[in-house]
């Protein structure tokens, strides 16, 4: 087993471990009493069958799969078109297993982005070059959002991001590029919006792109400011109460303010040393949304306590850790950007699913990598996992 | 990044190196975070998630009974069903049945399934007081979300007879309930609204009793809660009254029912309130608890407004029964005698350039003559030597212008006229001192309760103690024990015992001569002695009033009646005051006292 990087496989075996845990204990009630642990049973048959193919892409060399990387693209492509012609859901049927094709989608979208940019350098002022990456991203993030699953959604707009920069393209591009985002998110407020004008505008003065470019730029900022309120309008209502919950989550206590609230109680009275195994109240009582999928890190903060949070955040740290030093390792650019598009998605999933829980974010949908339940998360999950073993075993080859 | 080299290396390696330092800063703030939330505020939360699962079921603890001085109960909790409904475990389909068999239109039911900050587990009242046979019906029918708890009701056996007395309970209104949370109250906590319930919520309220139950977020019930043992419900204190209860049903049932009035009976030696009745009275029982908006709207708006309390509450021109005061203060500062003769009495009285008239044109009366028949003119010649600031100064001494202490929410002062207050309410020197005439015959602005002549009258009967009029004699704690409220120390009345004693016979005078006014208050073997009044009312007929006692030899009853509009006081008053006297002798005569 060579290049089998225990750093990243002990880590996650324990995360997998740890969820399942959580998992079993936040989803038997206490009435009606003699519940059977099916969640916990369904979960650890996904974990079998995800360790299965985590072992097979790790013999898998990358090289195949820079091949197979478009073929898998337009494959999930496909699945997502299919939902949106059935007109929505997040979920396909497959028997006893419902398919999640957004979960797939990040991993497609990683293989497509790195495929491309190991390729093609990516100029802002190249519409040829800029055109084909964007389209790459925004067509699944709209199908996902009209899903509607507006995590994941901006979760596969994100992710260009770190991978561009990782591909070598300026943070002054970068954040040009991004502008448009930034513009949409300062809108809400005219003061914000005008002080992010001002610095896009020094930044633009003092950047060496011509003028036509600078120009664009400035013109799609101040059409995205002024379309933003439209856009909004035609939020979906629980999106919007989502953010506005998020923003005040006292002003609505008993919606989506209520499950905010809830997962703090949750966090919270864990305390130092959490109140035990099998003994939080809030997710027991059912008084914690979705316990033991978006929110099994509260349960981890209710039972297990500050202890347990740390310890799963230290897990998380060390994997990460080795999956950067993985992508930095590798000789080969495509091999180098699928790791870090891998790490990305693990950091980005950590960082906005455990600050919801802990009412730092808003409520995105996005689960918790390896803790939360879910059959299609962990599976693919899993397999990235198992790309970047494959990755390091190989990291020579170029 | 297809060109190996060192400089791309480097770059490559700073990449690295940065993208180490963003994981590190972010979990960083997640780590912060963490032990803000579970280090800091641990405690909070803790307190936060108990809240959430922790249910605590109050059980209402009963109020205290209250007794009359024979230990007979005229008010207590009696046991009643309240059906309620948790909106999330209800069919709504059933709503139609429901309110039929409760006999609430489907539209205030909707109403109160759609209050705004419902929580959908939280029972909703529906009705209290369900008789019992719905009750049965809902056990065969077994509705989800329907339950009923027994509690405890307020109920008042005599209705009418005692409201007054004894007030009535309500429920808290929002209000109400956020100011007196602190004290153990709750939502459906009820409260002394007036009367005695009012004056000794905290003896009668008793401390509820609590169950913590363990609950879903969906208001299911786990089970007890371990670790947390219940608190049994305890029951409020009794209260004895000095109230009479044989003698306050006989009053209310006597009392001319068209009129507005008060009776006020006390017993003179001690201050004991015997019997206190307004009319109109109202029932209490439809008061009590949750009272229907309907209920509460016609009681307050009522013409004649029998919630008010006429025997505390409202004030009247003493009108004639004043003199006896007047007559008093006068000898007391010996400016006439009992056998003092003054300007005869020709019907009508030349002072400055007025003429002040009296009702009848009574000739050459003594003072004790004079207050027989109640002549004006002499009380406008006494009013005239005494003047203003003596008549006050008399009145005050007397009680007047003051509350009386009694033991019940509201009480009034009345109104006393001082050379001050005129002074503000006119001008300095622009009233004149023939304002004195008027008042030495308890007209003008003189303002008195029943309960205060009651109590004055007592004194003059007891040979000069003002007693502070009570209600509650005693408080019975639930372990037992007794409280006896001591009847505090009387003040003297400003008049010495002769003085006195010639008025008491006046007293005897105006029930018992041919010219006395009073004549229609005599009873068969015993002597009352007492005072008419029949006051002017600028809005209406007069006023009638009756203050009386007897026997005259150790009297144990005082009585006040006053009767608004009630024409001459000696007609009506005067009977119903009588009557009363002789009930209440006569009732004590049979039980051997």
């Amino acid at each position: 087993m060579k290049g089998f990087d225990l750093k990243i496989f002990l880590p996650l075996l324990l995360l997998v471990g740890i969820g399942l845990a959580l998992i079993y204990s936040s989803t038997i009630h206490p009435i009606p009493p003699g519940q059977a642990p099916q969640f916990a049973l369904k979960q650890l048959v996904w974990i079998g069958i995800g360790l299965i193919l985590l072992v097979a892409t790790y013999n898998i060399p990358p090289r195949f799969h820079l091949a197979l990387s478009y073929i898998y693209y337009f494959a999930v492509l496909l699945l997502l078109v299919f939902l949106l012609a059935r007109g929505g859901g997040r979920w396909i049927e497959l028997g006893p297993f419902n398919l999640q094709p957004s979960e797939l989608a990040k991993l497609a979208l990683i293989l497509g982005l790195a495929r491309y940019l190991s390729a093609q350098r990516i100029d802002l002022t190249h519409l040829k070059g800029f055109g084909p990456p964007l389209l790459l991203v925004v067509l699944p993030a709209l199908i996902i959002l009209k899903e509607p699953d507006l995590g994941t959604a901006l979760l596969l707009l994100i992710l260009p991001l770190p991978m561009l920069w990782w591909a070598g393209m300026d943070p002054r591009n970068l954040f040009f590029l991004y502008s448009v985002a930034l513009s949409l998110v300062s809108a809400s407020h005219w003061l914000a919006w005008g002080a992010f004008l001002t610095l896009l505008i020094v930044l633009l003065i003092h950047s060496s792109q011509s003028l036509l470019t600078k120009v664009g730029i400035l013109l799609a900022n101040l059409a995205v400011g002024v379309l933003t309120p439209l856009i909004w309008s035609h939020l979906q209502g629980y999106q919007r109460q989502r953010v506005i919950a998020f923003l005040n989550p006292a002003r609505d206590p008993f919606r989506a303010g209520y499950q905010i609230i809830q997962s703090k109680i949750a966090v919270g009275s864990g305390g130092i040393w959490g109140k035990g195994f099998m003994q939080g109240t809030q997710a027991k009582l059912s008084f914690l949304p979705a316990q033991h999928t978006d929110f099994i890190f509260s349960v981890a903060g209710e039972e297990l306590g500050l202890w347990g949070c740390l310890l799963i955040l230290g897990l998380y740290l060390i994997l990460l850790w080795g999956a950067l030093k993985i992508a930095y390792r590798a000789k080969n650019p495509f091999s180098s950007l699928v790791a870090v598009g891998i790490a990305s998605v693990f950091i980005i999933q950590v960082g906005v699913n455990v600050g919801m829980t802990l009412g730092m974010m808003p409520i995105t949908g996005l689960p918790l990598p390896f803790l939360s339940y879910g059959g299609s998360a962990i599976i693919v999950d899993m397999i990235m996992v198992g790309l970047l073993l494959a990755i390091n075993s190989r990291w020579r080859e170029y | 990044m297809a060109h190996p080299g060192g400089k791309r290396k480097r770059k490559g390696e700073n990449r690295y190196k940065s993208s180490v330092w963003f994981v590190l800063v972010l979990f960083g703030l997640l780590s912060s975070r963490l032990i803000w939330l579970q280090g800091l505020q641990s405690k909070r939360y803790r307190k936060w998630a108990e809240d959430n699962r922790v249910r605590a079921l109050r059980i209402q603890a009963p109020r205290g009974k209250i007794r009359d001085r024979q230990g007979k109960v005229i008010a207590q909790d009696r046991p009643s069903y309240t059906v309620s409904i948790i909106p999330s475990q209800f069919d709504k389909n059933k709503k139609p049945e429901l309110s039929e068999v409760l006999h609430l239109n489907p539209g205030s039911l909707s109403k109160k399934l759609q209050r705004p900050g419902l929580l959908p587990f939280e029972p909703v009242r529906l009705k209290r007081d369900v008789d019992f046979p719905t009750i049965c019906w809902l056990q065969e029918h077994g509705l989800s979300g329907v339950i009923y708890e027994l509690e405890p009701r307020r109920f008042y056996p005599y209705g009418e007879a005692t409201a007054h007395l004894l007030g009535y309970v309500g429920q808290l209104t929002p209000g109400e309930y956020k100011k007196l949370k602190p004290l153990g109250y709750r939502y459906n906590s009820v409260i002394g609204r007036c009367g005695l319930e009012k004056e000794y919520e905290n003896q009668l309220k008793g401390r509820d009793g609590v169950e913590y139950w363990e609950v879903t977020a969906y208001g299911k019930t786990v089970g007890r809660l371990e670790g947390k043992p219940p608190r049994p419900p305890q029951i409020g204190s009794e209260l004895a009254l000095n109230i009479d209860l044989g003698l306050q049903v006989w009053i209310k049932e006597n009392f001319p029912d068209t009129l507005n009035g008060s009776v006020v009976a006390i017993d003179p030696r001690n201050g004991e309130i015997l019997a206190l009745y307004s009319s109109p009275s109202f029932d209490p029982n439809l008061l009590s608890g949750v009272t229907q908006e309907s209920t509460w709207t016609a009681l307050k708006d009522a013409p004649r407004f029998p919630l008010l309390n006429r025997a505390i509450q409202a004030t009247y021109p003493p009108g004639s029964i004043l003199k006896p005061l007047v007559a008093a203060a006068a000898m007391q500062e010996n400016l006439v005698e009992g056998s003092t003769r003054l300007t005869p009495c020709t019907g009508a009285f030349r002072y400055g350039n007025r003429v002040f008239k009296c009702w009848k044109a009574h000739g050459n009366l003594d003072l004790q003559e004079a207050l027989i028949q109640s002549c004006d003119i002499y009380h406008y010649q006494l009013g005239i030597m005494l003047q203003v600031e003596g008549l006050a100064s008399y009145a005050l001494k007397c009680g007047l212008g003051r509350r009386q202490g009694i033991d019940l929410p509201g009480e009034v002062s009345g109104l006393v006229s001082t050379r001050r207050y005129l002074n503000q309410r006119y001008g300095r020197g622009k009233w004149s001192p023939g304002l004195a005439l008027n008042l030495a015959i308890g007209q003008g602005e003189t303002l008195v309760t029943t309960l205060q002549m009651a109590v004055v009258f007592s004194a003059i009967a007891n040979g000069g103690w003002l007693y502070t009029p009570f209600l509650v004699r005693a408080i019975r704690a639930p372990d037992g024990s007794v409280m006896k409220l001591e009847v505090d120390h009387p003040q003297p009345l400003p008049f010495s015992p002769s003085v006195l004693k010639i008025i008491r016979e006046a007293l005897v005078g105006v029930v018992n001569d041919e010219e006395g006014t009073g004549r229609r208050a005599q009873l068969p073997d015993i002597v009352v002695a007492g005072k008419t009044g029949t006051a002017q009312n600028p809005h209406g007929p007069d006023h009638a009033w009756f203050v009386g006692y007897a026997p005259t030899v150790r009297p144990q009853i005082t009585v006040a009646v006053l009767l608004e509009n009630g024409g001459h006081g000696g007609a009506t008053a005067a009977p119903l005051a009588g009557g009363i006297i002789g009930f209440y002798l006569k009732e004590r005569e049979n039980e051997g006292f």
